[in-house]
């Protein structure tokens, strides 16, 4: 019976139940995108510990667009697997010629994708020994997966498939390892490949003062939405409350328990307040994800 | 229904001390008196609306009670329908008594439409909709020309006869309808 009166008095209120789950999605949508973007600043343009020591990226692609690419799993460029394969046949000659245990430099390829929302890094090579998993390391917040996986998940995206290389690509390589041979792996991969080494140091893409005007332009649109939901959200819970109270009245005089009216109060608060506010903070990095995808990146 | 050394007083007025009735079932009791002596207070009492101050109503355990308020109270923002659909979701039952009382369902009209004497009506459906053992009707046919009070009072003997009806009204056509008649002022005063 609550649930009959909840229904008939939902399709005769329909505008403001609409609303009011409206207002409630976005309050939840507001609230936890704020703190995403936050994060998501923060990540963007806080000093980065990259615990590597080059990487080889497409040319006109600088360490910055690497770390938005890690961030939002879209490569601003692409690579030939082929000169990451060239690159360890290198390694192992080299370390076959001069007897050594140990290489002089171990070399990772990456390629940053999107799979239902979230991003990840398909990792070509032996990740043993590169990424550092402190605070301040980019590769804590980030996912990463085996090779074979990202060839069933981009098996038919355009994006990742290219006239001279087809569907043969990656991102970039990570390299770490002696100083030495490793400026002369630079200059190589400068001279003759379609790639770009750099090398990597902390603090790369430090910028405080663009971080406090993203992080000024949030503040003024997250309390821009709060100033417009907090008064809908509560007149159309004032005007729902008159509306119950004309019902209880008639409800009590065909014999409901106060008990039976608590519930139905309670059954409004959870279905039009608490689920869709819920919805709004889980959906919200999906949507975040997707306008990112299309408007911001695409 | 058995009424015990029942009394009652607003802040600072008293309505009516140790009060003792019984009513039967089967049986129509019209309680007449002026206005302001109580009537309603009691009616409302019996159906649990308000709280016993001393006293006790002795029902029967499970008894379902129907009250009429005198205002006729329905949900104005929804239709009769779905008014009606409160108490029972008998469609046929519906159509039938608002058929008798000659009120159309005029699908998603909301009742805020209805004029006094269709609200009253639909209220009574309501009520005989909700097939109570214990009947509390106040002012029940304010509103209604002879006619359709002739139909209300047939209904309700019909459908209600074998309940303990207790009817407050200052309507004299009712008269002929009530078995007993109960003059308040009396009771109070004595």
């Amino acid at each position: 019976m609550i649930l009959k009166t909840f229904l008939i008095e939902s399709r005769r209120s329909f505008k403001l139940v609409f609303t009011l789950f409206l207002c409630s999605f976005l309050f939840g949508f507001a609230a936890f995108s704020s703190f995403e973007l936050k994060n998501y600043i923060e990540k963007l343009f806080s000093p980065t510990e990259w615990g590597i020591d080059l990487a080889i990226l497409p040319k006109g692609t600088s360490p910055e667009s690497l770390k938005r690419s890690l961030l939002t799993g879209r490569p601003e460029g692409l690579i030939p697997v082929a000169l990451f394969k060239t690159l360890q046949a290198q390694i192992t000659d080299e370390q076959r010629k001069s007897s050594l245990t140990q290489p002089t430099f171990k070399a990772l390829g990456f390629l940053p994708y999107q799979k239902n929302g979230s991003t990840q890094i398909a990792i070509l090579g032996n990740p043993e020994d590169f990424f550092v998993k402190d605070d301040r390391s980019i590769w804590s917040s980030i996912k990463l997966t085996d090779w074979n996986q990202q060839i069933d998940d981009l098996s038919n995206l355009p994006n990742y498939k290219t006239p001279e290389w087809g569907s043969q690509v990656l991102m970039g390589i990570l390299i770490k390892g002696e100083s030495e041979p490793l400026l002369k792996l630079k200059e190589m991969i400068n001279r003759r490949t379609v790639a770009q080494a750099w090398v990597m140091k902390a603090g790369i893409s430090t910028d405080d003062q663009k971080i406090n005007q993203l992080e000024t332009a949030l503040y003024t649109f997250t309390c821009l939405i709060f100033l417009c939901l907090v008064p809908g959200l509560i007149l159309s819970f004032i005007i729902l409350s008159a509306r119950r109270n004309e019902i209880f009245i008639v409800l009590k005089e065909i014999g409901w328990k106060q008990a039976s009216q608590l519930q139905f109060i309670l059954l409004q608060i959870v279905i039009l307040f608490l689920i869709p506010c819920t919805l709004g903070v889980f959906t919200s990095p999906l949507i975040l994800n997707w306008v990112n995808y299309l408007f911001i990146l695409g | 229904m058995n009424v015990q050394n029942l009394s009652f007083s607003y802040v600072e007025k008293p309505l009516f001390q140790n009060l003792n009735f019984e009513f039967k079932s089967a049986t129509i009791t019209l309680i007449q008196g002026p206005s302001g002596c109580g009537k309603s207070t009691f009616l409302k009492l019996v159906a649990g609306l308000l709280d016993l101050q001393s006293g006790q109503i002795v029902i029967s355990p499970n008894s379902k009670i129907g009250y009429l308020h005198q205002d006729c109270h329905l949900i104005d923002h929804w239709s009769i329908q779905e008014n009606l659909s409160l108490v029972s979701t008998d469609l046929v039952k519906q159509k039938n008594f608002l058929r008798e009382f000659d009120l159309q369902m005029p699908g998603a009209t909301p009742a805020s439409q209805l004029s006094g004497g269709e609200r009253q009506r639909v209220s009574i459906v309501r009520t005989l909709l909700q097939n109570p053992e214990i009947v509390l009707l106040d002012e029940p046919t304010a509103h209604l020309d002879d006619e359709q009070t002739a139909v209300a009072m047939k209904l309700i003997k019909t459908h209600l006869g074998t309940k303990t009806i207790l009817i407050v009204s200052h309507d004299k056509r009712l008269f002929d309808y009530a078995d007993q008649k109960l003059d308040w002022k009396l009771q109070v005063s004595r």
